[in-house]
């Protein structure tokens, strides 16, 4: 997770820490997916979280300062995609069904 | 703008390997409510100059993540408008376009510049780039 830009780091754990996903912080604060569990887990609180930021943009909710966007959702979700696909969990997102 | 489908990127994306970016039809190319995004942009702690960093503004590049993004933008909006530019395009000056991921590259700040200025660079950039088209999405 070296490699994904910092802020866009620190607004996933934003919304792992608000919406109370203390495994997908605890994956985001390790930086690392130890299991297929995990990048499951990862990938459903991805799905939760676009959701929960459609819902802050359309309420006007600011995250971090700035007036929530969803596409801030969409860039990190794809981020994460590729970084689960790079740790070796791609069977993972074909299996993503709220995809 | 014309509707388009999905389908027609294609060849934008795999013969003319053109940079895309769907946004909300609502949505400007390239700024966000007139500014740019801390998701995308490293900014100093004042907020008042960019600072050049790994991150950028988004692009597709493949057709891959082109429908991928297109799945969660169905999620919330119902149309999306598709702006592209390629490699022939005279980038502003202080930005550059990287390949970063496999089907995404990031449009990102190589030096530091006023924060107003990326915004005017990147108002420029949104002018100067290609319309391909409004794509209808559905949640099927």
């Amino acid at each position: 997770m070296k490699d994904i830009h910092p802020p866009l780091l620190n607004y996933l754990k934003h919304y792992a820490a608000r919406l109370k996903d203390s495994l997908a912080l605890r994956i985001l604060e390790a930086g690392a997916i130890a299991d297929e569990k995990e990048a499951k887990a990862l990938l459903r609180f991805l799905n939760v979280m676009l959701d929960q930021a459609v819902k802050d943009q359309k309420d006007g909710v600011k995250v971090l300062g700035e007036a929530a966007h969803a596409s801030d959702a969409e860039k990190a979700y794809l981020a994460m995609e590729d970084f689960i696909a790079q740790a070796g969990f791609e069977d993972a997102l074909d299996e993503d069904e709220d995809r | 703008m014309e509707y388009i489908l999905a389908e027609d990127l294609k060849r934008h994306l795999e013969v003319l390997k053109k940079y895309i970016r769907p946004v909300g039809s609502a949505d400007h190319p390239t700024l966000v409510n007139g500014s740019v995004r801390q998701v995308d942009f490293l900014l100093s702690p004042d907020g008042k100059t960019a600072l050049p960093s790994a991150g950028g503004l988004s692009f597709v590049t493949s057709m891959k993540k082109f429908k991928g993004l297109l799945k969660l933008k169905a999620r919330h909006v119902g149309e999306v408008d598709v702006y592209a530019f390629d490699d022939a395009l005279a980038l502003p000056p202080g930005l550059e376009i990287v390949r970063d991921r496999p089907g995404h590259a990031s449009l990102r700040v190589k030096e530091k510049m006023a924060l107003t200025d990326l915004i005017g660079r990147l108002e420029d950039l949104g002018r100067r780039m290609e319309r391909i088209g409004r794509i209808r999405l559905t949640n099927d």
